[in-house]
């Protein structure tokens, strides 16, 4: 299975219950794009994505990625090349930056050597000083920690990255400057990302796609561009507005500054 | 250092020992058993539900009983397995280690389910996500995340194991609990103390050894991790030596006692003879009075001295009262056809059970004997020891006699003295061989209706030992060669307040008296 191959989402249907988290969604990611999946608290967003790599087996429809079914593929082996970030970070607390870091290759049975070399390479890539690896996660401030968690993402090199509100529990200023950084491996990587956020700006700065969410349904899919110029959908049109309005406003800050 | 403290410390190798074989043979179970249930608990909710309750469950039965239980457990399994050739030992090792065992589990169970129960989400997410296996997530995540808080339990565990191990001495298994057991029977509170302060030693030792690990543990320093573990397993095995050496179990005699003075100078005196003539021995102290018998039964213990009423009312559960002789006749006759028990003679003493009043209250009263008494017990209080308000002796002189005491209160047997000394007791269940009857001013009441049978010291063998010739020369010439002074002066020598002897050391008087 190649998983910098694009990812198949075919009518895929989660339930829980009686309550239908993700309803029939079929999504189309080719490779090298960038999609954020957008949407209220509840609209299936994560769900979805943790359909990808089988955090949560669909009831129903097929994830492919590259041509090939994840539910025929062994999880582990899955997950393992296929990057996964999430907003509770969950570095291990009893190993070591640089363990951490060191976790997919370690697990894939990498030669020491390499690992050591690929943790240096990881710290100047997502710019950590390299006298971290040593310390524990505990020691470290949040953004640093979810760089942390974007290195061992990328550690075992996949193509694939999957991010679950990644950069949601950090102030704005450290928040935009990870995406940014993120956004720039993600050119420089060749990756195919899929990332959940339910801020909708930082979707439209970061992402190639935008794909609207709301009770398990897509409501929208289109780039930023499209999008910022208005939709007929009432829900996705309120989504939209607040990025807009704020860009406008800036805009007419500094236009009128000049 | 005194004579008593030095005995205690000449034994201390190989209580011990057993005590540190039993208490870490317990805990390793323990852990072997509450480990893989906590991992399989935290899966599975009902699984958890019903193990921490059946957990929970058994730390609420008194650890005595607990061991106490497996007794006839372990007796009934081995009936059995009787056709499949299968003997398990009801007595000693076996029970115990189980009792302990599953009295370790709960606070290695609860604390593991815990420990595992409390990580935090977002690292086993990150685990899933990451693609671990099953058990790469639980040996590289989860166990050494959980490992401080499941390390609280095991200490926890351990000081349980090691102080309960005390009480495995009365389903005959040696250990600590011999000093705390025989001592008591015996008031020498040098021997009491001695073993409190040891177990609590070896608990406290334990229990630090433990807490450097579980620091070690927590903050991710192998070297505290390194240094404990080694200590324990350098102290267990120094504590374990002193058992390698000795004889097998297989020419191995086992003298039993049960839990009074008399009982254990007996076992010594036979100790002491078998050993003259070459036997390695081994005794099992302050046995149950029916636990013994089952025992000698059941060929867990080869000897031991019991008491021909005793035996007639307990285990032939016989209600009528033929004259001593032949009762001793008839005893002989059905142990042996019943059990395949011998009864190898009398020591020529009777330990009688009687009811026995200070000398001076009894003349005032003018009680010279149970008919006496019928009319005035409503105003007097009865103390007995531990057995005897469940025997079918006292059952027979309520019937003949009519007795009903203002109050009934059980003792053991040393605390039973004190109580009439003091005035708590006005009547107590004495025994006609004790010491302190003479020496505590006290008379025994006479039974006119002869309501309860003779009690004459018998020497009984196991089935597996009848055609023992060693065995039955070294004990033959006992037989009949104790007077009941003989017997009164080396039990008074073990009960009395000043100058106590330790059993072994009265045995030793006893045996140069009779020589």
């Amino acid at each position: 299975m190649d998983a910098g191959a694009g990812v198949e989402i075919d009518g895929v249907l989660k339930a829980y219950g009686s309550m239908i988290a993700v309803d029939h969604v079929s999504l189309s990611l080719p490779q090298g794009q960038f999609v954020a999946l957008v949407g209220a608290s509840g609209s299936g967003k994560t769900t979805l994505l943790k359909t990808v790599n089988r955090l949560i087996e669909p009831d129903a429809g097929a994830v492919r990625i590259g041509g090939e079914a994840v539910m025929a593929a062994d999880p582990a082996t899955l997950r393992r090349r296929i990057g996964y970030v999430f907003q509770g970070v969950g570095l291990f607390p009893h190993l070591t930056v640089g363990e951490n870091i060191a976790m997919v290759p370690s697990l894939l049975g990498w030669p020491k050597a390499e690992i050591a070399a690929r943790i240096a390479e990881l710290l100047d890539l997502v710019d950590l000083p390299q006298a971290l690896a040593g310390r524990r996660p505990g020691a470290l401030s949040g953004g640093q920690q979810q760089r942390v968690g974007v290195a061992r993402a990328l550690a075992a090199r996949p193509k694939l990255m999957l991010m679950d509100e990644p950069f949601g529990a950090l102030d704005p200023v450290t928040r935009d400057a990870l995406g940014q950084a993120y956004r720039k491996l993600h050119e420089e990587l060749g990756l195919t990302t899929l990332m959940v956020t339910h801020d909708v700006q930082e979707a439209v700065l970061l992402a190639d796609r935008i794909v609207v969410m709301k009770a398990g349904r897509v409501l929208a899919d289109d780039t930023p561009r499209a999008l910022m110029r208005g939709h007929p959908d009432p829900d996705v049109e309120a989504l939209i507005a607040t990025p807009r309005r704020q860009a406008e406003r800036v805009r007419a800050l500094m236009e009128g500054a000049a | 250092m005194s004579p008593q403290v030095a005995a205690a410390f000449a034994v201390l190798p190989r209580y011990l020992g057993w005590h540190v074989a039993l208490s870490a043979s317990a805990l390793i179970l323990g852990l072997l058993i509450g480990l893989p249930l906590a991992v399989a608990a935290v899966r599975a909710p009902r699984l958890r539900w019903v193990s921490l309750t059946l957990a929970s469950l058994v730390q609420t039965i008194p650890s005595l009983a607990l061991l106490a239980l497996f007794y006839p457990l372990l007796l009934a399994i081995s009936t059995a397995l009787a056709p499949l050739h299968v003997k398990l030992p009801a007595l000693g090792f076996l029970p115990s280690l189980l009792a302990l065992t599953l009295y370790s589990i709960l606070p290695i169970l609860r604390n593991t389910v815990a420990g595992l129960r409390g990580l935090d989400p977002a690292v086993v997410e990150a685990a899933d996500g990451l693609g671990m296996t099953w058990s790469q997530k639980l040996v590289r995540v989860e166990a050494p995340l959980a490992a401080p808080v499941a390390m609280a339990g095991v200490r926890t565990a351990a000081v349980w194991t090691i102080g309960a191990a005390t009480l495995s001495t009365p389903v005959g298994q040696t250990s600590l609990g011999d000093y705390i057991f025989s001592g008591l029977q015996t008031e020498n509170w040098v021997f009491v103390l001695f073993g409190c302060a040891a177990s609590a030693v070896l608990a406290i030792s334990v229990d630090q050894l433990l807490g450097l690990i579980e620091v070690g543990l927590e903050r991710r320093d192998l070297r505290r991790v390194g240094i404990g573990a080694i200590a324990l397993v350098i102290g267990a095995a120094a504590a374990l030596l002193p058992l390698l050496g000795g004889g097998g179990p297989k020419d191995r005699y086992v003298v039993g006692a049960k839990n009074f003075s008399e009982q254990f100078i007996l076992a010594e005196l036979i100790s002491d003879r078998l050993r003259s003539a070459g036997a390695s021995v081994e005794t099992k102290q302050g046995l149950g009075s029916v636990v013994a018998f089952r025992a000698l039964q059941s060929n867990d213990v080869d000897v031991y001295v019991d008491y021909s009423g005793t035996l007639w009312a307990n285990v032939l559960h016989r209600t009528d009262i033929p004259p001593r002789a032949a009762l001793l006749a008839e005893l002989t006759r059905e142990l042996k056809s019943r059990y395949g028990v011998t009864v190898l003679g009398s020591l020529g003493f009777e330990n009688a059970y009687a009811l026995a009043m200070k000398a001076d209250r009894a003349r005032a009263l003018g009680v010279t004997s149970l008919d006496d008494l019928s009319g005035r017990a409503g105003q007097l209080n009865l103390g007995a020891d531990l057995e005897f308000l469940s025997r079918p002796e006292w059952a027979g002189l309520q019937k003949a006699y009519g007795l009903s005491f203002r109050s009934q209160r059980s003792y053991n047997p040393t605390f039973m003295y004190r109580a009439i000394e003091g005035g708590e007791a006005d009547v107590i269940s004495a025994f006609s061989s004790d010491g302190r009857i003479a020496a505590d001013h006290l008379v025994t009441l006479s039974d006119p209706k002869g309501a309860v049978p003779a009690y004459d010291a018998v020497v009984l063998i196991s089935p597996k030992r009848a055609g023992d010739r060693r065995l039955i020369a070294a004990l033959t010439p006992l037989i009949g060669a104790i007077p009941v002074e003989r017997m009164r002066a080396a039990n008074l020598t073990v009960d009395r307040d000043a100058d106590k002897k330790t059993p072994a050391q009265a045995a030793q008087a006893l045996a140069a008296a009779i020589r």
